[in-house]
């Protein structure tokens, strides 16, 4: 394994091992390292600064700071570990332009909140002036992600907008893997590679197992970030077979007049041109203004959901799932995938049309206000999916 | 050349050194930072793994270097 290799060449004084990683969220490579037990030095480029388009890759760099090799075979390898030392210059080696951009990525990669957004107001610009700037759209898509993920910070709309901007940096630049990498993070089933986190469970149960305590993650994964590739295209996937009962068919559950909870929808598509599924994320967020806060012991709160003629989603009832250690107040959602129905699935139910509209409503228990009133509420939502570009 | 050729000559090259000044003060796309062989590894500060500390590839200078690229998913 080249870990082992790399370990021993360490332990002769002959290289030092460097990680960098361009995840969103470095604290699951940190639970993966534990896994695995390995240990050295990982920087993150969240922003993909540096424009890797493949991972995993090998770069070799001399004692001077340049790049020696780019993915070297093992020829290449051990005459760079057998080269002599490269004289270290006293002063580093200019190595690129510095940019305007470079205090917006700090304010993203190390200041506070209110740094995000001043550097969120920057990229906005950049997209506004320089509207084919692939960079600056995948920049933005990161930082909305990442005011997001920060309940004490996250805004309506800011997953939604990563995702519009992370598609338009793909759109100029479909060459992109790392970007093309993060839509299918969160898209449909038949555009992902490889389910992406879904050794987690398994990596805390081993860690737990050895008796430490596992990396714990900042943000709980959604379930697009654990579900497995569909091959073949158009099965029901984790669709439960039996047809769900409508829970509110008439409307006669009262409807959240004082918007205790609001909710927005985020609609991810297949990456691959001439795919036209799409995962849809839908949120719910108590108001923190109205006090309001779940009621989990009242019993499950759903999403339904109706799709248009001509497309079917994979389930139609979706239990909105308390988190482990959740606060009662925290953001909650749920995914499904909708897909236009193949001709020959339903005679005279194949005519989709390019921009449906998906119909649903949610029903919750919430308790809220001073005193604690808990009631049972309704509110509808509508997403329209349009067609990638 | 007569003050009329003049005239023209001159205002077509202001015509051009006008365009060309608009067109550096244009917004551009930011620059590719990307890695090649024979070029210094970019120096830039990035948060380090473990405690988001800043880090960079000059605190690692004099020594090989082995830096792998790679994702947990």
């Amino acid at each position: 394994m080249w870990y082992e290799r790399n370990k021993s060449l360490e332990a002769e004084g002959k290289v030092k091992t460097l990680g960098l990683i361009q995840e969103q969220h470095p604290d699951r490579c940190r639970l993966f390292m534990q896994w695995k037990q390995m240990d050295f030095p990982i920087l993150v480029d969240s922003l993909n600064l540096l424009d890797v388009t493949v991972v995993p890759m090998m770069v070799l760099i001399d004692e001077a700071g340049v790049v020696q090799a780019i993915r070297p075979d093992e020829k290449g390898l051990a005459e760079f570990v057998a080269a002599p030392p490269a004289a270290v210059p006293l002063v580093p080696p200019p190595s690129g332009a510095r940019n305007v951009f470079d205090m917006a990525n700090r304010l993203i990669l190390f200041g506070q909140p209110d740094g995000l957004d001043r550097a969120i107001s920057m990229y906005e610009q950049q997209c506004t002036d320089v509207s084919e700037d692939s960079r600056a759209h995948f920049r933005l898509g990161v930082s909305y992600r990442r005011r997001f993920d920060n309940p004490e910070t996250r805004r309506t709309g800011d997953f939604a907008k990563s995702i519009e901007h992370w598609e338009r940096a793909l759109a100029l630049n479909p060459n992109q893997y790392i970007w093309r990498r993060r839509i299918q993070q969160y898209g449909p089933r038949l555009d992902k590679p490889y389910p992406f986190y879904d050794w987690v469970s398994e990596a805390q149960r081993d860690i737990k197992a050895r008796g430490e305590e596992p990396v714990p993650l900042a943000v709980a994964l959604s379930g697009s970030e654990v579900a497995m590739p569909e091959r073949g295209g158009g099965d029901a996937g984790e669709a439960s077979k039996e047809a769900p009962i409508e829970p509110d068919p008439a409307g006669r559950i009262d409807h959240d007049q004082d918007s205790l909870f609001s909710i927005e929808s985020v609609v991810v598509h297949a990456t691959a041109k001439g795919n036209r599924v799409a995962r849809v994320h839908v949120l719910l967020t108590p108001s923190g203004e109205a006090g309001a806060k779940w009621n989990d012991e009242a019993g499950p709160s759903v999403v339904w959901i109706d799709p248009p003629q001509g497309w079917r989603v994979d389930q139609r009832l979706l239990a909105l799932v308390p988190p482990a250690g959740g606060s009662f107040t925290e953001p909650r959602s749920v995914e499904f995938e909708v897909r236009p129905i193949a001709p020959s699935e339903e005679s005279g139910k194949a005519e989709s049309n390019d921009s449906p509209v998906i119909r649903g409503y949610a029903l919750y228990h919430v308790c809220h206000g001073a005193d604690g009133v808990c009631r049972y509420l309704r509110q509808d939502y509508q997403v329209r999916v349009q067609s990638a570009k | 050349m007569s003050a009329t050729l003049k005239y023209l000559v001159v205002s077509a090259l202001l015509a051009v050194l006008l365009l060309k000044s608009s067109a550096v003060a244009q917004p551009a796309p930011i620059e590719s930072m990307s890695l090649e062989v024979g070029r210094p590894f970019p120096i830039i500060l990035l948060p380090r793994m473990n405690d988001g500390l800043p880090d960079t590839i000059v605190n690692y200078r004099g020594q090989k270097i082995i830096m792998h690229i790679f994702a947990s998913w």
